[in-house]
């Protein structure tokens, strides 16, 4: 187990270093001379070249890389040239309510998606299994922003029942104004819950230790929710991780429509701006999460069923 | 022999010397293909069911509703909102399966490289990939759509430098397999040249799962392009776009709610239509 962990680490360090590479060169993606780019066609070439020192522009991409790095290593993401304040902060701030919406879309997914695994999977073959294996196909081809826009115009303009947008005030405020967001984050995860849950109760529910639960004279209801269900934990972990990514980069713009103050409006307001530092400290950050969260997960195996072992 | 046993055998013969017949039989397939066929068909004839021109503003009407002259009403110009939906759903179409050109090729040869070679060049390329399957795939398409400047162009790279993954984990997996199965290990024994091993011998072998991936990742573009859109980085207005009118429309929420959710409709009929052919498609092709 400790093996694995310190093995684990070292590629963790590896992947975080190739992807500071990445936001690095992101900037010298721009065409041109971003500096020139910031301050558009009016400035002088005086105040570019004052801005292109600024950045370190004229040095050697290898001793602006090493300058990025040590900058990161102390824990400076940069400064944006829009909100007048470090990256460091803006994230700091805006970082949490991107993770509690991603929570509460993952809760909306897993509520939704057990009952119907459960249905599909107790009445395999029939209608109702065919209907609920459908709703993937539906689900999957929506465009996530699609459906946010969709719930404003049904649960906040018609019935107002929910707030339209914002981030409301305090806990109460907050919880309030992340349902809507929340359920839309669930239009995604819901299919691809269903779809792992249903085959994995499937082949529970016809494995031997069911048959001996049953044998036994347990009710059915004990042996679906105490014996089957459990061994849906698993596959329902693996997939929220493996989809993570995409979930993640669907929150990006859920977070606009509902005009949460979260990383991904930040990054959206930071490219509107032309303000370098915060999109690219924010892509980082993203990354980060990713890598962390999936390491998170990896270890949840070990801990959610008892026959991982993990490094062997 | 009785006569249900020849029945059944002579049924099993066509199937395989006739994949098309059991293509056919295939409700999903049958279901995805012709819808859409409904739906391309519409975009093609666009000019003879709607009437108007996409880009034709009429400031007299503006922010109408549905009505008999106007199908679906009109947006915030007066341009008919029904002829636009139709026209937006050529581009949108057209880049998402053109866009998955690039990344399939590409993913599909660095895998067979990968998986067939391993050492060093398996190595380099898995790092490269575990960077970029660090990031959330829309960040990273947004990020590199902004260095870029908005654009088609600019989507097309984007998709291309962060799609390649999918493929190469795919076709490099098949490969791991194939390249220890007989026909393989006869093709070396016979003094094969490895690119002649790898085009004419294992790519027809292993690409039937890219294949199928391949029409779920047109889905996936098709949202991305359509997303990127929203984010006003896509294609620029006034050529019409799904995600850009839906950005348009999100505005006129509260009193032309059809504006922006219309578009979302087609964006999940052509998903709907993709996902019954990619699922028709892997039962078909598994089966072999």
């Amino acid at each position: 187990m400790r093996r694995y962990i310190v093995g684990r680490l070292a590629q963790l360090l590896f992947v975080v270093f190739g992807v500071t590479i990445a936001t690095f060169s992101l900037l010298h993606l721009v065409p041109g001379n971003p500096a020139r780019t910031l301050l558009g066609a009016k400035a002088t070439a005086r105040e570019v070249i004052v801005l292109t020192r600024e950045w370190g522009l004229n040095k050697p991409l290898p001793v602006q890389y090493w300058d990025y790095l040590t900058r990161l290593v102390h824990g400076n993401l940069g400064t944006s040239v829009y909100y007048q304040s470090p990256v460091n902060s803006l994230i700091a701030h805006a970082l949490p309510v991107t993770l509690a919406m991603l929570g509460i879309g993952a809760l909306f997914g897993v509520c939704f998606a057990v009952p119907l695994a459960l249905l599909a999977a107790t009445r395999e073959g029939r209608i109702t299994d065919h209907v609920i294996r459908a709703v993937p196909l539906v689900g999957l081809g929506m465009p996530p922003f699609w459906v946010g826009l969709v719930l404003l115009v049904v649960f906040a303009l018609a019935i107002r029942i929910f707030p339209a947008g914002g981030y409301g005030a305090g806990f109460g405020g907050h919880l309030d104004s992340l349902v809507l967001p929340g359920l839309t984050i669930s239009a995604v995860t819901t299919p691809i819950l269903v779809r792992s849950m249903r085959a994995s109760l499937v082949e529970a529910l016809n494995s031997e230790f069911i048959a001996a639960a049953r044998a036994k004279g347990l009710s059915a209801t004990r042996v679906l929710f105490r014996h089957a269900l459990r061994n849906t934990l698993i596959p329902t972990v693996s997939v929220l991780a493996v989809n993570l990514g995409y979930l993640l980069g669907g929150t990006v713009v859920i977070e606009n429509v509902f005009g949460l103050p979260g990383i991904g409006n930040l990054m959206l307001t930071g490219i509107l701006n032309r303000d370098f530092d915060v999109v690219q400290s924010v892509t980082l950050m993203y990354a980060v999460v990713v890598v962390f969260i999936n390491l998170a997960a990896d270890l949840a195996y070990a801990s959610l069923d008892p026959r991982v072992v993990l490094g062997r | 022999m009785s006569l249900p046993l020849l029945f059944a055998d002579d049924r099993v013969n066509q199937d395989t010397s006739r994949p098309l017949r059991s293509w056919l039989r295939n409700p999903a397939l049958v279901t995805g293909f012709l819808l859409l066929v409904v739906i391309v068909g519409m975009m093609v004839c666009a000019p003879l069911i709607s009437g108007y021109s996409p880009n034709q503003q009429d400031l007299y009407h503006v922010l109408s509703g549905p009505s008999s002259a106007h199908l679906l009403g009109t947006d915030e110009l007066g341009r008919d909102v029904w002829a636009r939906l139709l026209y937006a759903g050529r581009v949108d179409l057209v880049i998402g399966v053109a866009a998955v050109v690039a990344p399939f090729v590409l993913g599909s040869l660095l895998g067979l490289v990968a998986g067939y070679y391993g050492g060093v060049i398996d190595v380099i390329i898995m790092r490269l990939l575990d960077i970029v399957v660090a990031f959330p795939f829309y960040v990273l398409v947004i990020a590199i759509v902004f260095a870029l400047g908005a654009g088609i162009g600019s989507i097309f790279v984007a998709i291309t430098l962060v799609g390649w993954v999918s493929y190469t984990r795919i076709v490099r997996g098949e490969v791991l397999v194939a390249k220890r199965l007989g026909y393989v290990q006869a093709a070396k024994a016979g003094g094969l040249s490895a690119p002649r091993i790898l085009i004419r011998h294992l790519l027809p072998n292993v690409l039937t799962q890219a294949v199928i991936y391949a029409m779920s990742d047109v889905v996936l573009t098709i949202l991305a392009v359509v997303t990127l859109g929203y984010l006003g980085l896509g294609v620029q207005p006034p050529t019409p776009e799904w995600g850009s009118m839906m950005q348009e429309g999100s505005e006129f929420l509260r009193i032309h709610p059809l504006l922006a959710t219309a578009p979302g409709i087609a964006v999940v009929l052509v998903g709907l239509a993709l996902s019954l052919i990619g699922d028709g498609l892997s039962a078909e092709l598994g089966k072999s």
